[in-house]
């Protein structure tokens, strides 16, 4: 303890005064002028709709074809994260009702899906591989159709986790994929509303010597 | 493509034997139907190979082979410097005989990178025929660009299909609007593969990938020539090169500056730019049921309902069978009968029309009693008729139309309509079912696709491809000559369909690219168009359902064609009447189109070989036609074949020197077996459906031989060393008949001198003393030589990558050698080998075989045999006899099926039984050195089993094989059993004692490495 503990010290204080951390939040609101430029879409045909029920606008996948419609920001990547939206699994569709985030997007075949699923009340988180995909850990949940949850994922190092009206549902942990876009993901014909998307991340920056 | 070379490098190699101990299996017959007196024709950059069945098309051909070479000559910037071996068939069934390469349906020209061979059928339309060629033509230039006339063996890397077969598309500058539907359907589903240089294509969630090697390679040339310029994809090749010399190069980064990961995501978005325009398009989901088939099943790729619309007949690929299957289902996806389930052997497969989205491979009567459809038997195909109800064939008509197709039975069953070409010309015929007369309906040089009835039987719709576009045509059926055309669009019109309803046509079209339902009112003349999907909607055929008009239709969807249900939908568009059609374009005859091109031939009269203009014209001079010569070309590198059974260990290597079409074969082998070495010159000539090998033989084998007791007896001599060195050299002509596909007659004759002796000088000596001193007759042949045989061979089995899956086997000959001499040998031997596989379930398999063998005259054969996959148990050749026979009895199972292990294969059960008995008969008249009694000696509860194998013996065990690296590595258990007498030590021999039953002692294991008989 003494003089030797206070070298031990000195690496580690000199990488503090190198690097900076700070906190960036971003607010994508589907009601927002503009919106859609800001979305890439990359599967499925996206858009800004009012239905009736709801009486505000959403972001919603209208076509049937793609297995998972995806659509991504048009954002930095992110690796340590917290991202959130407010999603309405709706029961038009009786077959599938299921709908969820994009953590980590990297290409085609490297992501993460988080799905909530109210068709079979259950939390999926997926990840995408050159392989297909491979379900990481599903938790089943009283879920219903026709009305509002805030979906969640908190993702730091290789630790995953998701929450449910503030609830934490899942927890897993995979070292595949460190970072990457975020979006928005329904299963097949499902009809979901998606009301705004929040990320908060703590972004580390070299500040130089 | 390369596959297909080493697959033709092994073929070539089946005389030898170790490669007989490797693959005991005597195979299916290559028939060659024809016999083509090739001609050889030189233009600027091609030796054109032909014959004289095939010349009239000499000119079209050469004049689109160096159109395609100065397109593609410069657009990459390259020059061949040697002329290309060009060899074109007149048909498909013409083109499948070629020798030097295995050629089978669906296959429509193959390029070859040792000797760039180019070989093709031309009987397609002449538009898609110039693809064709230029397609081949660039595997010769990318052959060119990555070996430069180095020759394969040196390659550190072979690129992927994506790259070869996608750079060939990309060449051709067309997107064909089947192969661009393939590509939309996998980025619109997100089933779009990840593009590697350094490995195949991989499917996201190993989707079937089909033809998307050709098609998304095609997307990824374009994507790469748009976002980085021609340049780049000259560079690309350039550190491809590097890359298959080498095996180091990075080849998308050193080309494009970018990490393959990176290149994949950006070619992904430019293909969603691409085709952005179509997300809010339809799929077939939006409006229609699938009818999905049970998941054995993969695709549909033709539907007919039953006349009351409740059933449905489809054709589908069994993806355990390995073949299509034409099921009956109903309209929820219930299969109600298989039509052609397990295998038959009245036919070799089903067939489909050339392309997958004319979906006109079935037929059902508007009576509902018959069912028609093609299936290929021998060279060609034939019109296979079906009772609807019951299911049994009532005709089979053997047809001389290659590549038939489009089968429309008439509304009462009686007739048939078809599609084919007869001496090269493509037509539509009209087929009588009961006295199998046929009728050309149209005699003109367009290709004909697809007909259909009008339910009265008074018309006929189809297509007809005119200036490189199908169109669709009514004809007079009671006067064949009046044919109306009814579109004259410039976008494709297949499949059309009557519906006496709305007296409309139903037809699929690829207007705006993009294959979509239509209707044709043929009052008004207007089109409806009712689909706008993201895939390609085909086959549309209109129902009536409870009074409910209804329409069954194909869909191109999530990667695969799909059966659908659908209510007539709102229409999408609609296209007036008049606007497409173009005054004065209806011609329909062979002169009209000739006169309408203007193409001449070379006497300057109208030519009616084509509608279709190459870019260059060629004028052939008939001086320059020569016959074609011999040209030796080494086939491939050496091979070497290994076989171990127990201690015996085999090799053979050969050489095989080739013509260029791989008619004739000098063949020189070399094989050792268990230090015995043998050498094979020889000849092979492929030329005619008569086939024949001469060669000169120098065989050093051997066998082991029964001992007089009286030297078994001495205790200098063991059994193990009464080893027989057999020398045999001559000449031989071996020569086969395939009578059919699956059976063929095989005829040897030979002159040798052949010797044989004990190898041990030793025992040499005591056998020499042994006749000397009892008069008996040398049970070994020495002498000149002059073997007869014939054999009958049969084949109809099924074979999987591990071995027989199903059918039957058989060999039956007889060989007769004359006494010319009294020193000559003189014998006869008679073999037989039959063996039958039952499927029990999915790749399960009951084997059986049975083997017997018989000689006489004064020179016999002693037959040896036992180890590997012969009788288990026993040392290899261990048991010997002058007749006997074999049984074995086994049960094969998958373990391991994929077991996901690198070089591993997969792995596989067995639980056996094999039986023999082996002897030398005795009689009066026989005075041979042979033992009154054939004994093998085992061990019994630690005493000396002298086992009587004359009253039977065999095995009973368990076992299992990996593959590895191709090849089976089989592990077997087993318990010996057999009957004979428990010797006391120091007793001697009695034979007046009782015979007992006994298992030896002890668990015998085998390791061999050979197919499963």
């Amino acid at each position: 303890m003494k003089k030797g503990f206070w070298l031990a010290l000195l690496p580690l204080l000199f990488v503090a005064a190198t690097y900076q951390s700070r906190f960036v939040s971003q607010n994508w609101k589907f009601d927002n002028p503009g919106i859609e430029d800001q979305l890439n879409p990359l599967s499925g045909a996206w858009e800004i709709v009012t239905p009736e029920k709801l009486n505000q606008p959403v972001l919603s996948q209208k076509v049937k074809y793609a297995d998972y419609p995806k659509v991504l920001m048009k954002d930095r990547d992110y690796f340590d994260f917290e991202l959130s939206t407010k999603i309405y699994l709706s029961s038009e569709n009786q077959e599938t009702q299921a709908g969820g985030l994009i953590l980590r997007y990297r290409n085609l075949y490297s992501f993460y899906m988080l799905f909530l699923n109210a068709k079979d009340q259950r939390v999926t988180l997926t990840r995408a591989s050159r392989g297909g995909m491979k379900v990481l850990k599903r938790v089943n949940h009283a879920f219903g159709p026709d009305r509002w949850y805030e979906l969640k994922a908190s993702c730091y190092l290789n630790h995953l986790r998701a929450f449910v009206d503030g609830q934490q549902i899942l927890d897993v942990e995979d070292q595949v994929s460190t970072g990457g876009k975020i979006g928005l993901v329904t299963a097949g014909t499902s009809r979901v509303y998606f009301d705004g998307l929040q990320v908060k991340s703590e972004l580390f920056e070299v500040s130089g010597n | 493509m390369f596959q297909k070379i080493c697959l033709a490098l092994l073929i070539v190699l089946v005389t030898s034997s170790a490669q007989a101990q490797l693959v005991p299996y005597y195979g299916k017959n290559n028939v060659k139907y024809d016999t083509f007196d090739w001609k050889t024709y030189k233009t600027a950059h091609f030796e054109i190979f032909f014959y004289p069945q095939s010349e009239k098309h000499l000119q079209r051909v050469a004049s689109m082979a160096e159109s395609a070479y100065d397109k593609i000559s410069a657009d990459l910037q390259h020059d061949i410097e040697f002329k290309i071996p060009l060899i074109f068939f007149k048909t498909q069934s013409e083109f499948e005989q070629v020798n030097y390469l295995q050629v089978s349906e669906g296959i429509l020209g193959v390029a070859e990178p040792v000797y760039n061979r180019m070989a093709f059928a031309i009987d397609q339309p002449s538009d898609k025929l110039q693809l064709l060629i230029m397609h081949e033509l660039t595997h010769v230039f990318e052959f060119s660009m990555l070996f430069g006339g180095m020759i394969s063996p040196v390659l550190k890397q072979s690129p992927p299909l994506w790259v070869m077969e996608g750079f060939a598309e990309y060449t051709t500058g067309v997107w064909d609007a089947a192969d661009m539907m393939i590509v939309r359907d996998a980025v619109m589903t997100e089933r779009l593969p990840f593009l590697s240089v350094k490995e195949d294509l991989i499917a996201p969630g190993g989707v079937e990938l089909g033809r998307a090697p050709y098609t998304v390679g095609h997307a990824a040339f374009q994507f790469m020539r748009d976002k980085y310029g021609d340049a780049a994809v000259r560079q690309f090749w350039f550190y491809l090169k590097k890359a298959t010399l080498l095996g180091t190069e990075d080849v998308i980064y050193s080309a494009l500056g970018v990490k393959e990961e990176t290149f994949n995501e950006q070619f992904a978005e430019y293909l969603r730019q691409l085709f952005k325009d179509y997300r809010d398009r339809q799929s077939p989901v939006d409006y229609g049921k699938e009818v999905g088939v049970p998941p054995k099943y993969q695709q549909v790729f033709s539907q007919t309902p039953s006349p009351d619309g409740k059933e449905f007949l489809v054709m589908t690929a069994n993806r355990e069978d390995y073949e299509f299957d034409i099921l009956k289902i109903d309209a929820t996806g219930k299969v109600l009968d298989n039509l052609t389930g397990g295998f038959s052997n009245s036919y070799d497969y089903l067939t489909t029309d050339s392309y997958s989205f004319e979906g006109r491979n079935l037929s059902w009567s508007a009576n509902g009693q018959r069912i028609a459809f093609f299936a290929r038997t021998g060279k060609r195909r034939s019109l296979i008729v079906l009772d609807a109800q019951r299911g049994n064939r009532l005709k089979k008509i053997k047809l001389k139309i290659d590549n038939a197709g489009s089968p429309a039975l008439s509304p009462d069953g009686k007739s048939v309509l078809i599609t084919g070409l007869l001496n090269g010309q493509p037509d539509l015929y009209e087929i009588d079912v009961d006295t199998e007369s046929i009728k050309n309906l149209t005699d003109n040089i367009l290709y004909e696709k697809t007909p259909m009835w009008s339910p009265d039987g008074k018309w006929i719709f189809y297509t007809s491809r005119i200036r490189s576009r199908d169109q669709i045509m009514k004809m007079d059926v009671s006067n064949p000559s009046n044919v109306e055309q009814l579109t004259f669009s410039e976008y494709d019109s297949v499949s059309p369909y009557y519906d006496q309803a709305t007296d409309s046509l139903f037809y699929s079209a690829d207007k705006n690219g993009v294959f979509n339902l239509y209707r044709l009112d043929l009052k008004s003349g207007d089109k409806i168009q009712y689909t706008d999907v993201i895939g390609g909607n085909f086959s549309p055929v209109t129902l009536q359902i409870d009074g409910k008009s209804r329409i069954a239709f194909t869909s191109f969807f999530k990667g695969q064609y799909r059966f659908f249900l659908m209510d007539l939908p709102t229409p999408v568009a609609m296209i007036p009447k008049d606007t497409e059609t173009s005054e004065g374009d209806t011609k329909t005859t062979s002169q009209q189109l000739a006169a309408s091109f203007g193409i001449k031939d070379a006497q300057g009269n109208a030519s009616t070989d084509s509608d279709f203009r190459p870019t260059k014209q060629l004028a052939i001079d008939q001086g320059k036609i020569a016959d074609k010569k011999f040209r030796v070309l080494i086939a491939g590198r050496p091979s070497v074949i290994t076989g171990v059974s127990g201690d015996s260990f085999a090799v053979a290597s050969g050489i095989v020197l080739q013509d260029i079409l791989g008619d004739q074969e000098f063949r020189f082998f070399i094989s050792r077996i268990r230090g015995f070495q043998s050498y094979n010159v020889g000849y092979l000539d492929l030329r005619h459906r008569y086939q024949y090998l001469s060669d000169f033989i120098f065989n050093d084998d051997f066998f082991f031989a029964p001992l007089p007791s009286s030297i078994a007896s001495n205790p200098q001599v063991l059994s193990s060393d009464a080893i027989v060195r057999s020398r045999t050299w001559g000449g031989r002509i071996i020569s086969q008949y395939p009578l059919s596909r699956l059976y063929r007659a095989e005829f040897s004759a030979g002159i040798f001198d052949l010797s044989e002796e004990f190898d041990d000088p030793f025992i040499q000596d005591l056998y020499k003393q042994y006749l000397q001193r009892t008069g008996q007759d040398d049970v070994l042949a020495s002498g000149g030589y002059l073997p007869l045989g014939v054999a009958l061979v049969g084949e109809t089995t099924r074979f999987r990558e591990f071995g027989p899956l199903s059918g039957f086997t058989f060999r039956l000959s007889v060989d007769y050698a004359p006494p010319l001499q009294s020193s000559w040998v003189s014998r006869a031997v008679y073999e037989a080998d039959v063996r039958k596989y039952f499927r029990v379930h999915g790749r399960s398999v009951l084997a059986m075989r049975a083997r017997g063998f018989r000689t006489t005259g004064k020179d016999p054969v002693i037959f040896s045999f036992g180890g590997g996959q012969d009788v288990r148990g026993f040392n290899y050749r261990e048991i010997i006899g002058t007749e006997g026979g074999i049984g074995n009895l086994e049960f094969r199972f998958p373990l391991f099926p994929n077991p996901r292990v690198p070089f591993l294969g997969q792995m596989r059960g067995k639980v056996f039984t094999d039986y023999f008995r082996a002897s030398f008969p005795h009689s009066a008249d026989t005075t041979f050195a042979l033992p009154e009694h054939n004994l093998l000696f085992r061990e019994v509860n630690h005493q000396t089993f002298a086992m009587d194998v004359e009253q039977g013996a065999g095995s009973i065990g368990f076992g299992f094989a990996v593959f590895a690296g191709g090849l089976p590595f089989n592990f077997d258990f087993s318990r010996v059993y057999g009957q004979g007498y428990i010797l006391q030590p120091g007793d001697p021999l009695d034979f007046s004692n009782p015979q007992v039953k006994k298992f030896t002692d002890g668990l015998k294991f085998d390791f061999s490495i050979a197919y499963d008989f």
